[in-house]
């Protein structure tokens, strides 16, 4: 789930920094900037892999900074469409979807129950909504709250933020609500659509091979010893 | 700010792991942790959170909690660099022939069951016989659990 990606860019490195060594004054300048910061259609960056090239610091016109054009390259958190990833299952889920977080991001959304197991369905049960797989023998199975999951990527939605130019037709200024996902009411800037609906997918523990039978493992796919 | 490559080298979980603990080590030493950026830090604590999780093959196993003697026995080692290098060459050679891709994410999630082998791999299935799933297991546990076939320089022509 993650790349490295190479990018050039111009450091300014403040007087501040100046008894640092070049090296680490550049690589926390890059990742003041770039650290869990989204590049449209890039991804989430992570931190700082290693510099590729730095040219000489050339120091401005009346702010006394070094400018430093440098190459380097990142860690980048992007997964690719039909990855498998380990996540967490977070609250807020709703009759339209499970919400999905690796700790670092938290914008996935499996929509249910079209991306879930057949038979999936979101009910009240003790005091609270929780998505539950009923299977054909009957056996129920909960998405839990906090359960480690594996889901597959399906596509990712991206936002751009940068300003725009003020509109003059007079229209408010939300006029990207043609959404593709009806789920898709927060605006951020990258969101992963996931789906949990083949053999492997969903919480751990459901396919898990138990040494001795276990109450919640699936049968009839993981054998069990008797 | 110019992106002259988008993204075209993958790496995997366990070598995101080491790189963000080799920089933990690195500041500490270097008695920079008070001095680095703030999201950086976040971001570095929750990246080191969620691929140290009991369910990841990247758990440390002496310092997980409730982890059965069986269980640390049979958790995958990432000490080795050549891990990755001696389970690449097994899987690209027939009879597996897997994916460039499929090869990453079998590094990373580590499967042991069939279940899990054709969860990872497109139409695993329809693509190989029951036999040949259960001989990539095999390789799998080989290597990457019992730590064996890394020294060999030509393939072994499973």
């Amino acid at each position: 789930m993650f790349v490295l990606t190479t990018i050039s860019d111009l450091v300014r490195i403040t007087p501040q920094d100046f008894r640092k060594p070049s090296i680490e004054a550049i690589e926390d300048n890059i990742n003041r900037k770039y650290a869990n910061k989204v590049i449209q259609n890039v991804g989430l960056c992570i931190c700082f892999w290693e510099l590729l090239k730095a040219s000489e610091g050339l120091i401005g016109q009346s702010d006394g900074m070094v400018n430093v054009n440098v190459v380097f390259r990142a860690i980048v958190f992007r997964p690719f469409k039909g990855e498998i990833i380990q996540g967490v299952i977070l609250e807020g889920s709703t009759a339209e979807g499970l919400r999905i977080g690796l700790d670092f991001f938290s914008d996935i959304w499996i929509p249910g129950p079209g991306n879930l197991f057949e038979g999936s369905r979101f009910t009240f049960r003790d005091d609270e909504h929780v998505w539950i797989w009923t299977t054909e023998d009957g056996t129920e199975f909960f998405y839990d709250r906090n359960e480690p999951v594996r889901f597959r990527v399906e596509a990712e939605v991206w936002h751009d933020h940068t300003p725009q130019k003020p509109k003059i037709t007079g229209l408010t200024s939300s006029e990207g609500t043609e959404n593709d996902e009806s789920l898709e009411s927060r605006d951020v800037p990258y969101t992963i659509i996931g789906s949990m609906d083949q053999a492997g997918l969903g919480p751990i523990v459901w396919w898990e091979e138990a040494p001795e039978e276990e109450e919640d493992a699936m049968g009839g796919v993981d054998e069990m010893e008797e | 700010m110019l992106i002259l490559d988008p993204g075209t080298q993958p790496l995997s979980n366990a070598e995101v792991l080491a790189h963000i603990q080799s920089l933990d080590a690195k500041y500490a030493r270097d008695g920079r942790t008070e001095t680095i950026p703030d999201n950086l830090r976040k971001v570095m604590r929750d990246v080191k959170s969620i691929l140290t999780i009991p369910t990841q093959p990247t758990c440390p196993v002496d310092t997980a909690p409730l982890v059965t003697e069986a269980q640390k026995a049979a958790a995958p080692t990432f000490r080795s660099e050549r891990v990755f290098a001696a389970l690449a060459r097994r899987l690209r050679a027939k009879p597996f022939s897997l994916l460039p891709a499929e090869i990453l994410q079998v590094f990373n999630h580590v499967p042991r069951s069939r279940t899990e082998l054709t969860m990872i791999v497109q139409e695993g299935e329809e693509r190989f016989a029951e036999e040949v799933l259960d001989q990539c297991l095999d390789v799998i546990r080989e290597i990457m659990v019992e730590g064996r076939g890394l020294d060999v320089v030509n393939g072994n022509g499973v």
